[in-house]
């Protein structure tokens, strides 16, 4: 049984020097793409099949009663309950017992499913390959005991990867250090989608951060919408059967004469 | 660094000023991130609101190049604390390790009492006279002191007199920083100062690159010794180098007007090494409890021209010291010198390494003109660099529109050079670290290391004066030059040889202590003596282990001076050798005390600055065997009022060359530094400058992590052009909506010596400063793009002026006046 | 211009293969509500139901990245030796529940064809059509409401809005009917003096009143939806032409009012009127397709 791995991403260390951006196109051999400067330090705009972590610089709008610069880096989140795993309809996306959500690029058609699903808009389509690409921990280096390309790189620590019990502890010892400095935190992926293997540590509300404060499943009432598709979708054509039926008497002259009778 | 990287975490406080460390430094955050979590607190002081001060407790706007008026404030509202609250601060530490309580030259006066300069002046030279700036002495020569600080010409009080008239409104007024921030940070900072507590300053290339650069370091050389901050773990003024190995050049002598280990280039008047030793550096200190290190630069000097010229270095002939080269009294000869030289035709040539001038250089278009005076140039580098692309480079901003490469005669070679990782040596980190490096990757193609290249060059120079003869040839024939038979030069013989031999034995020193004046023994550098030793490759160390539990690492890697971590940590104790710090003792006296006296001999901890006995016995008595902490000073005091400085023994603001107000916000005459070079007024042909009238926005220009300095290296690289594609602009909402420009227009800045064009990057991170009622706007430029490479865009010093720093002459980078509208608008 | 996900090809899926879906269930229904008497309609419709939903699998399968791979979504494959494992069926992904719908209903729908045509000559094809046209009910409503569930199940804000489903099935079975109406009113055009048409108006009576709850139904939609930007966008950009214009008032409200007034007066204006039925749940969907994906 392989251990429970996780990331924590500690937002108020993290100085958005996007060291992991680089770090994660070099081991992934992703190549670069051509950017424009648009006003933001941000960049790519969005994450994309060849980016799969992005710095997102926020400038929030109360800047000038509480200067602030706010850097989250954005990532898959490695869901327990991964949504995109449940669509996956060829099964391409897999669940490791380590808790990793990775996509084979063997299997996946690229039908764009998960795309749409993901809460977080994490999948990305290639146009290159026709398949899914997002972020997969870096299993290949996970599997031989090395950290994420991202965490090896981190120069102040914002970025950690261990077990999911000891991040999870890591992140409470610094809940309370920044308790203490008057930050009050909020650990983001402890228990959202049934826990996340990527968990920030947020120093102000999630949607600053452009994170769904309450993440929700979007397939998680989907038997209630068959009903809701079924039920009334029946009761249509009950009504289709009855005005039918009833209208059977009435002969083809009678349809004749009524559309004559209406010239 | 007086510390190093590791020791930040040490910090109580943190003041970031004149760097932004996230940016630039990102791995200094390792350190100031822990610093944060034990409960330090951080200030960022900078013009706009950078990624650092995203991280700071309290953020302090600050127009460019106002350092001196923010820091003469703080150091008024410390003396000022100090009067109402002398237990919250070290008053031992203040009149027994600096020169508080010297006294001065009462004919000596400040520029609050003589319209803006200190006594001295010669308005016509623009030069001082330094006759009233020294210490009064006694009969035998010793400095006169006043323990109490209460004499009217004691330094402590000379200080509280000059500082009087920075009080925090004034300060205000000039920086533009909110004066409530102001006293946060006054009051934040000077907390540090409590025994025990300590504070760092964290600078760079913000701090240096003005016209009074070296002033704005010595203010926070006078606030640190106040609060007793040299010298203790966490404390200290520590220069973040802007580039790995910077450290290591300057201790081997990049710079004009040093030898290797900060030995003076000797000028014409030092005939002999004799001469040479006396006037710089002999009978400085008559003070018996001096150490007064530099009273043994003579053998320095002659271990240094014993390790270049060996068996040819005999005391008959003054160890060849008449083969070194001389420069003229108070010549100058820095880049700036250098490149108009050039424009005049003087220099014929170039040899330009790991350096791309052509982006990097003040008055950039100027220096890329100088180029076409050249008849050769060589450029070594991983790249082809902007410099080397000088002879088709864009007239102007358009990128397109290039000079005619037919009317450019400079012939221009290129060498193929290997990346830092792939080659074997050391790099000296800001931390003084000298950190051994094995070859990762071998060089592609015919690219060679800078060792291989010099190692021909010279043979090749060599051989041409052999055969052909030449003036002096003999300084180039007579030099030592045995670095192996392989292709490859041996790279740990040049190690070896910085290290130095006891040539009677032929064995590697163990430590400066053992080098003579005598011709017996040889060192490269002084400073390194120790670094490679009969035990081996001290820069090769790997031994994580910290038994100092303050992060000293001893047996990781090697340090400069023998190995000592942090310098002046003589101050971090007690006058009896016990540590100001108990949690942090970077050493501690351990000798036995035998009725109150100490009998036995014994530091731990760090190697520290002289192994002597403490000042004082814990019986109270003075001892006559002690020495005085600061050991590389004649008085073996740190200096609050500094001699040795063109322009000042205290700082006094000034204003940038080109200064956004209309006179001298402290009343003076002359609004900017007068003790600086006026190239615009010496040789006006391509150094004009503006006014506020015509350019009313302060300009001023810096890094982002994603690129480094000239851009050769990284604008090259698809995956970091990627995060920073192009030039911008960053101005505040309030500049932009005057100027009608939107986040991600295209603008185009000028000043009165070029253009530039880029993308606005329209932030509240920049605000307007409010002085004294008038508001002045700053707009900021990342400096790293050229016309080669991957990534292309318009240079921001094609924006700077040729002026520098009065003792440095580095250049004036940081404040510039400029105008910035959209592109296309008339 | 923009790269969407889901573009073209998939609007057309899901206006197909609901329209297939619903033209089975208009032709089962009319079977069982008249027999005979509605042949026309049963018959008309039992024809043309595959083809729309083997268009809308075709067009699917043509926009995977990796086409070659379609039947990944039918066969599972081991992640370790890529080997073929078991059939693919994930209950919990509409992706996957909608290829088995598709698959089933193209394959009955093309048997009740064959069956329909038996029936002409024998007596006994017409109940075994009647009771392959009862099991296939549900299946055809299944995929209708698929198409709705497929992307209401998302995290897009415009398509996460639980009438969805609703609206693309009423949509579905308000097209059927135009559809079969545009085939009856076609073959009456070309042949004038057969009664052929003679259904027509009956089903653009019925339709108009079907229309009436469509139209509730897409209010409904769009004030569930109103909190989010995507919706705002949607109804007040550009697109909001097409929204306002093309869906609401050509696609609904002016067969409506048709209906209302007792159906077409001729075979040409009903071929009309059935066009724009059906143009309009294409727009709709293309509408909530694209206007999801746009970066706002």
């Amino acid at each position: 049984m392989m251990t429970e791995v996780s990331m924590l991403i500690d937002v108020a260390k993290c100085i958005g020097c996007r060291g992991c951006q680089v770090a994660c196109k070099q081991w992934n051999q992703r190549p670069a793409e051509k950017t424009k400067f648009t006003g933001t330090y941000q960049n790519p705009p969005r994450l994309s099949a060849n980016t799969w972590t992005l710095i997102q610089f926020i400038e929030p709008e109360d800047y000038d009663e509480n200067p602030r610069w706010l850097f989250r880096k954005q990532q898959c989140h490695h869901c327990v309950d991964a949504p995109c795993e449940q669509v996956c309809p060829t099964g391409a996306i897999k669940k490791l017992e380590n808790g990793i959500v990775y996509i084979n690029q063997s299997i996946c058609t690229g039908c764009k499913y998960c795309v749409e699903v993901c809460p977080f808009d994490i999948p990305q389509f290639d146009r290159a390959s026709g398949t899914v690409r997002k972020c997969w921990m870096c299993l290949d280096r996970v599997k031989n005991g090395l950290e994420p390309a991202c965490a090896t790189t981190c120069p102040t620590g914002a970025v950690s990867f261990g077990s999911r019990t000891g991040m999870l502890a890591v992140a409470r010892e610094r809940q309370n250090i920044l308790e203490k400095q008057g930050f009050s935190t909020r650990i983001y992926g402890k228990d959202e989608l049934g826990g996340q293997h990527v968990m920030y540590l947020l120093p102000e509300k999630a949607s600053i951060y452009g994170l769904p404060e309450a993440p929700r499943k979007p397939t998680e009432k989907i038997f209630w919408r068959w009903l809701l598709g079924v039920i009334p979708g029946m009761a249509i054509l009950v009504a289709i059967f009855a005005y039918l039926f009833k209208q059977r008497s009435a002969s083809d002259t009678a349809a004749s004469d009524a559309k004559s009778g209406g010239e | 660094m007086t510390n190093h990287w590791i020791d930040i975490r040490n910090a109580d406080r943190i003041m970031i000023i004149g760097s932004n460390a996230a940016e630039n430094h990102p791995i200094s955050f390792k350190w100031v991130t822990k610093a944060i979590e034990r409960g330090a607190k951080l200030i960022s002081v900078d013009p706009r609101f950078t990624r650092t001060s995203s991280k700071a407790h309290i953020y302090a706007p600050m127009r460019s190049g106002t350092d001196i008026a923010f820091i003469n404030g703080l150091i008024k509202y410390v003396l000022d604390d100090m009067e109402k609250n002398p237990q919250n601060y070290n008053m031992e530490y203040v009149h027994e390790y600096t020169n508080a309580s010297f006294l001065i030259d009462p004919a000596f006066k400040l520029p609050g009492d003589l319209n803006g300069v200190f006594s001295g002046y010669d308005k016509n030279k623009r030069t001082y006279n330094k006759d009233t700036w020294k210490y009064q002495l006694d009969g035998k020569g010793i400095p006169i002191k006043d323990k109490s600080l209460k004499d009217r010409n004691c330094v402590f009080q000379l200080l509280k007199r000059h500082v009087s008239r920075y009080d925090a409104k004034t300060v205000c007024s000039i920086t533009g920083t909110p004066e409530d921030t102001y006293l946060d940070v006054c009051k934040t900072f000077a907390e540090s100062g409590r025994p025990g507590k300590a504070g760092t300053i964290m600078y760079a290339m913000g701090t240096t690159q003005h016209t009074y650069g070296t002033q704005n370091i010595r203010g926070y050389a006078i606030l640190q010794l106040l609060l007793a901050n040299m010298g203790v773990a966490g404390g200290g003024i520590n220069a973040l180098r802007g580039e790995s190995n910077v450290q290591g050049s300057t201790d081997h002598c990049i710079l004009f007007h040093i030898l290797p280990g900060y030995l003076a280039t000797p000028d014409e008047e030092d005939v002999s090494v004799d001469s040479y030793s006396k006037n710089h550096y002999e009978g400085k200190n008559k003070d018996p409890k001096s150490a007064n290190w530099w009273d043994n630069a003579r053998k320095y000097i002659v271990s240094l021209l014993k390790a270049w010229y060996g068996d040819r270095a005999t005391p008959a002939d003054d160890f060849a010291y008449g083969y070194l080269p001389k420069r003229e009294v108070d010549r100058d000869y820095s880049h700036i010198s250098l490149f108009e030289a050039m424009y005049d035709g003087t220099i014929k040539g170039m040899l330009c390494m790991g350096q791309n001038p052509a982006v990097g250089g003040p008055n950039a278009q100027k220096e890329r003109k100088a180029l076409e005076k050249l008849d050769w140039l060589v450029c070594a580098d991983l790249w082809e660099t902007d410099t080397a692309n000088f002879w088709r480079r864009p007239k102007a901003d358009n990128l397109n529109d290039l000079v005619d490469p037919a009317a450019i005669k400079t012939e221009v070679f290129l060498l193929p050079a290997a990346a830092s990782v792939e080659k074997e040596g050391s790099i000296t980190n800001s931390g003084r670290w000298s950190q051994w490096r094995y070859t990762a990757v071998h060089p592609p193609g015919k690219a060679k290391s800078d060792l291989w290249i010099l190692d021909r060059l010279f043979k090749a120079v060599s051989a041409r004066y052999k055969n052909q003869g030449g003036p002096i040839s003999a300084a180039i024939l007579d030099m030592q030059w045995n670095y192996g038979s392989a292709d490859e030069p041996d790279v740990h013989a040049v190690a070896k040889e910085i290290n130095g031999y006891d040539l009677t034995t032929g064995k590697l020193l163990p430590s400066f202590g053992k080098l003579n004046a005598d011709g017996t023994t040889s060192s490269g550098n002084w400073l390194y003596c120790a670094s490679y030793t009969e035990a081996g490759n001290m820069a090769a160390r790997r031994n994580g282990i910290d038994p100092s539990n303050i992060g000293l690492y001893a047996e990781w890697s090697w340090c400069w001076p023998v190995n000592r971590r942090i310098i002046y940590n003589r101050a971090s104790v007690d006058m009896k050798g016990r540590p100001w710090d108990k949690e942090h003792p970077v050493i501690a006296f351990e000798g036995v005390a035998l009725d109150g006296k100490y009998v036995t001999k014994k530091w731990i901890g760090d190697v520290p600055d002289g192994g002597w006995y403490p000042l004082m016995n814990p019986d109270g008595t003075l001892r006559d065997d002690a020495r005085y902490p600061f050991i590389m000073k004649p008085e073996g005091h740190a200096r609050i009022f500094g001699m040795g400085r063109a322009d000042g023994p205290l700082p006094e603001h000034y204003e940038p060359l080109e200064s956004p107000l209309d006179k001298n916000p402290m009343g003076h005459a002359e609004a900017i530094n007068p003790a600086i070079k006026l190239w615009h007024k010496d040789r006006p042909e391509g150094n004009e400058i503006g006014t506020p009238a015509d350019f009313p926005i302060v300009g001023t220009t810096y890094r982002v992590t994603e690129h480094w300095q000239a851009g050769a290296m990284t604008r090259n690289l698809p995956w970091l052009v990627e995060l920073m594609p192009d030039v911008f602009v960053e101005m505040s909402r309030e500049l932009a909506s005057e100027k009608g420009i939107k986040n991600g227009n295209r603008v185009i800045v000028t000043t009165a010596r070029g253009t530039l064009e880029g993308v606005a990057c329209v932030t509240s991170r920049f605000k307007p400063f409010q002085l004294n009622g008038k508001v002045v706007h700053q707009i900021g430029i990342p400096w790293h793009w050229g016309y080669a490479g991957l990534s292309r865009g318009s240079s921001a010093n094609c924006l700077t002026p040729h002026v520098g720093d009065a003792n440095t002459m580095i250049p004036e980078y940081k404040a510039f006046l400029c105008d910035v509208k959209k592109k296309g608008v008339a | 211009m923009e790269h969407y996900n889901w573009g073209i090809p998939v609007a057309l899926d899901l206006f197909a293969a609901g329209l297939g879906a619903a033209v089975f269930m208009v032709a089962v229904v009319a079977d069982l509500a008249g027999g005979r008497k509605y042949r026309r309609i049963s018959t008309t419709g039992a024809l043309i139901a595959p083809w729309p939903a083997i268009l809308g699998v075709l067009l699917l399968v043509i926009d995977l990245g990796k086409p070659g791979r379609f039947w990944e979504m039918i066969l599972k494959r081991s992640h370790e030796t890529l080997g073929v494992e078991s059939l693919m069926f994930k209950i919990g992904s509409t992706m996957s529940t909608g290829t088995w719908l598709l698959t089933i209903f193209i394959l009955g729908s093309l048997l009740y064809l064959v069956i329909t045509l038996l029936a002409y000559p024998f007596k006994w094809a017409e109940t075994l059509k009647k009771v392959l046209g009862v099991v296939g009910l549900p299946f055809a409503l299944l995929v209708t409401v698929y198409t709705g569930i497929l992307i209401s199940a998302t995290s897009n804000l415009l398509w996460n809005n639980w009438l969805l489903p609703l609206v693309f099935v009423s949509s579905a079975i308000v097209t059927g009917i135009a559809a079969v109406a545009f085939i009856l009113a076609v073959l009456q055009v070309f042949k004038p003096e057969s009664k052929i048409g003679s259904d027509v108006p009956r089903l653009e009576i019925m339709n108009s009143r079907l229309i009436v709850f469509q139209l509730l139904i897409v209010i409904l939609f769009i004030i569930v939806g109103i909190g989010s930007a995507q919706m705002k966008a949607v109804i007040g950009s550009a697109f909001g032409l097409l929204w306002w214009i093309g869906i609401i008032g050509l696609g609904l409200v002016v067969p409506l009012l048709v209906g209302f007034k007792g159906g077409a007066k001729s075979p040409q204006i009903s071929m009309l009127i059935s066009v724009l039925v059906l143009l309009g749940g294409f727009f709709l969907r293309y509408a909530i397709l694209i206007g999801g994906q746009m970066h706002i």
